[in-house]
């Protein structure tokens, strides 16, 4: 009796253990990771790693200068702290020491002033992103070996976000001796993992770097990164046990829950966003956006194609953002009677033709159809001009195509990038100029500011409520990245806020999984 | 003597061919709307950075111009770069020419592997039971679209009794068992449509041939039935069985695209549909041109082998 006691409580011991020890670390796992996205090169600064959703394994190869956390915030990096002069023209970095790079070439000026070199005489072949940040500096200058002062072609607040992005991603000067670009280049970085085999477009099998500055406890031996183009490929992966975490659609949620699945669901801060051309006389009224405002039901919208993943949002960012204002959200409800009177003030008593740039994807085609149906009811008609990726271009490109045109906006890591590309005159993603010439002006001021300046604050949230007022861009839902994997045997992907990516380098794999 | 000049003559008459295969492509693509600059130059690019793009690809030079480029490069072997990946095309193809290569062998065994046993029984045993049950089979093989057999497969065989997995491609040379279970249901969702066809073809043959009067006399002289289909049957019936096979390895190639994608295999068709998307010209006229390269070795080897089995056709 005594020794049946003694098995049944050793049993219940164990059984509660179990989640225990599934949920610690295991230092010597491997994760396999299958994504959506993939890298065609491991550059940082080949344009097509300019893509917010491409950054999950350069993150975790490449350290950059500045590490913006989760929310966004710049925090330090392999600069240690950095400080702007008064009037924003210079800024000083002070970098991190002891660090090396994965070949164990030393981290120290002289490798950030050859980063930077590099990105500049690349010119025109850098991705947008890099292109950036090095456009801003006129001149590099190292009074010692830790110490880095950019000098800046204007003052300039933004430079700690866009050290924190790709132009702030940090390569070996060993790999940059050549002028080795895009494939040819050596993926060697500070980061958390370095690069043991890469297959463009494929895969990427990176090893845990035991000599990181920022520790080791907890990280996997080894992340895989796979990309896998077919959603319910990515699923079926992680159930039959070639993937241990999977990207997935989100109208796969349900499924992934119904077979046992942890389902963790990221809301980023990118959404589902129309793009406007204010020089066509259409889209140049206010009223014709606003009562496009008013004729989406964002609810239904994101509740019948969202599948949970998805709020309605008529901004730039997600509700976890310290951007996000409530009440924005809150300026144009659903209302079909006051989008009808807002388009008869606009002049169009009788309706409207609207031309739509629509990429051909079923994902696209479904919400570009279900908000054709509600923009028909109250007048406004929508004729699909199809594209593909490769014609995005010809929207902004003379002579431009369209007057709207629906993306998956990534997110940006400064407030002030997603206001400057969406909003802003000559913005990269839209078409015209900005809606109202105020935009560029609080543009202006935002970018003289020091992020570290609550009154930088106080502007963007001007500009947010301005662009929100004004139309400027038309919000339609939040997006989430949605992950599925065992319950209990993956942890550290929190939602990150500064690019369509995940962070995936602090990702654990539990003990006793596969 | 005779063969060996037959075979060259083969060879050189495919050179015209390919040309004119690389010359419909270059074409198509450039009639094709979109813009593969924009592409190479990244999202958010500015104007002048894909003008940059466009340069450096050579796409502002006349069209005769590139093709001339692209044409005199391949007689030397170099299929150019990857616009997008900046890799090689010919490292490209070569990495991925083994995983469709695979899938093709694999769908192309299991398809002659049910095919032949169930076509000669069922022309065996015509109006049988067996026969009706081969007839009603191959016409739900032929009439079920591969993507519908490959999900069902899925499901059924890899999510629910979790016999095989679902997907990925191991090569050989690092797991030779995981390297056959991963490529056993894709080789069966191809497989399935080739055996279809096929046992329809032989079960043709096989009645024709069954009712000569050479089949007749062997049976007179006592020959086991064994000997009479294999030796006698088989061998005769071949012909127009082989050149259906030689049909069907070119649809495997096509349908492989489709089966890359459900099973996540990273193969010459995923290849292919990605460059097709980012518009990487190189990339697709390298895999038309490999594509082509193989249906004309198979349309090859399927005449050689009419040789073989009818001497016939040999001495003419």
């Amino acid at each position: 009796m005594t020794i049946r006691l003694i098995s049944l409580c050793a049993g219940l011991a164990l059984l509660a253990a179990a989640p225990a020890r599934a949920a610690e670390p295991n230092p010597n796992g491997t994760i396999t990771y299958f994504d959506a996205v993939s890298n065609q090169t491991l550059d940082p600064r080949e344009p097509q790693n300019n893509s917010s959703f491409a950054q999950g394994p350069l993150m975790a190869i490449f350290d950059s200068l500045v590490t913006l956390n989760d929310a966004g915030t710049p925090t330090p990096g392999l600069a240690e702290s950095w400080k702007y002069n008064a009037d924003l023209s210079e800024i000083t970095l002070n970098l991190r020491r002891g660090v090396t790079f994965h070949d164990g070439t030393p981290f120290n000026a002289a490798a950030v002033t050859r980063n930077f070199q590099r990105t500049t005489e690349l010119g025109l072949r850098a991705g947008f992103a890099a292109l950036e940040t090095v456009n801003q500096i006129a001149a590099v200058e190292t009074p010692d070996d830790h110490t880095v002062r950019l000098k800046l072609k204007t003052p300039n607040g933004q430079m700690p976000y866009l050290l924190g992005s790709q132009g702030g991603m940090m390569i070996s000067p060993s790999s940059l001796e050549t002028d080795a670009f895009g494939s040819a280049l050596k993926p060697i970085g500070a980061g958390p993992f370095r690069v043991r085999s890469f297959e463009s477009n494929t895969r990427t099998v990176m090893d845990r770097f035991d000599g990181y500055w920022g520790g080791t406890t907890g990280r996997p031996a080894t992340i895989e990164h796979q990309f896998v183009p077919d959603g319910r490929a990515r699923l079926n992966a992680v159930r039959s046990g070639q993937a241990n975490l999977a990207l997935i659609d989100p109208r796969l949620i349900a499924e992934a829950k119904a077979a046992g699945f942890a389902v963790q669901v990221n809301e980023k801060n990118s959404t589902w966003d129309i793009y406007l051309n204010v020089k066509r006389e259409t889209i140049g009224k206010l009223k014709l956006r606003q009562a496009f405002m008013h004729a989406i039901d964002r609810q239904a919208v994101s509740d019948a194609l969202g599948y949970g993943a998805s709020k309605p949002t008529t901004q730039l960012f997600a509700q976890s953002s310290p951007m996000y204002d409530k009440a924005l959200d809150e300026m144009y409800p659903f209302d079909q009677a006051k989008a009808k009177k807002l388009l008869a003030e606009a002049g169009y008593p009788d309706g409207v033709d609207i031309t739509w740039v629509l990429l051909n994807t079923t994902e696209y085609k479904q919400l570009a159809e279900a908000m054709q149906a509600m923009l028909g009811e109250v007048g406004i008609r929508i004729r699909f001009d199809v594209v593909d990726v490769s014609q995005y271009i010809t929207f902004r490109r003379p002579p431009t195509r369209g007057d709207i045109m629906m993306a998956r906006w990534g997110g940006r890591p400064d407030p002030l990038q997603a206001f400057q590309e969406v909003t802003g005159t000559g913005g990269s993603v839209s078409a015209g100029d900005a809606a109202v010439p105020e935009i560029d002006t609080l543009i202006d001021r935002a970018r003289r500011l020091d992020p570290a300046d609550p009154g930088r604050m106080v502007v963007l949230k001007q500009l947010a409520r301005l662009t929100t007022e004004q139309a400027a861009h038309f919000g339609i839902m939040t997006r989430s990245n949605v992950y599925a994997y065992k319950p209990g045997c993956i942890s550290g992907i929190p939602a990150y806020l500064p690019t369509g990516s995940d962070r995936i380098n602090d990702v654990r794999i539990g003990l006793g999984c596969k | 003597m005779n063969t060996l000049l037959y075979l060259c003559r083969r060879i050189a008459a495919t050179i015209p061919i390919l040309v004119l295969v690389g010359l419909i492509t270059f074409l198509l693509i450039h009639l094709t709307p979109g813009d593969p600059a924009a592409v190479v130059a990244g999202e958010n690019a500015s104007l002048e950075a894909i003008e940059a793009a466009r340069h450096r690809m050579g796409l502002d030079q006349p069209f005769l111009l590139q093709f001339w480029h692209w044409l005199t490069a391949v007689v030397v072997g170099d299929l150019g770069t990857s616009f997008t990946s900046g890799r090689p095309v010919t490292e490209l193809i070569f990495d991925r020419l083994p995983i469709t290569l695979s899938l093709t062998a694999g769908s192309t065994l299991i398809g002659v592997g049910l095919a032949v046993p169930l076509g000669v029984f069922a022309a065996i045993k015509r109006g049988s039971y067996l026969d009706r049950i081969t007839i009603f089979s191959t016409s739900l093989g032929i009439a079920a679209p591969e993507f519908f057999i490959g999900l069902l497969l899925v499901l059924v065989v890899a999510l629910n009794w979790g016999w095989l997995p679902a997907t990925g491609y191991i090569p050989f040379n690092q797991d030779p068992l995981e390297y056959f279970a991963r490529l056993t249901l894709p080789s069966l969702t191809l497989g399935l449509g080739v055996a279809a066809e096929l046992a329809r073809q032989v079960r043709g043959a096989m009645i024709d041939v069954l009712s000569r009067d050479y089949i007749q006399t062997a049976r007179a002289k006592g020959l086991s039935t064994l000997s009479i289909i294999v030796k006698h049957g088989l061998k005769n019936a071949a012909i127009p069985v082989v050149t259906v096979l030689g049909l069907q390895i070119r649809r495997l190639l096509g349908g492989a695209v489709i089966v890359e994608q459900i099973f996540a295999m990273n193969g010459v068709g995923s290849l292919a549909v990605r460059a097709v998307f980012l518009r990487d010209l190189p990339v697709l006229l390298g895999v038309a041109l490999t594509t082509a390269v193989v249906v004309l070795l198979v349309n090859l080897m399927v005449d050689m082998s009419y040789g073989y089995f009818d001497p016939k056709v040999r001495a003419a």
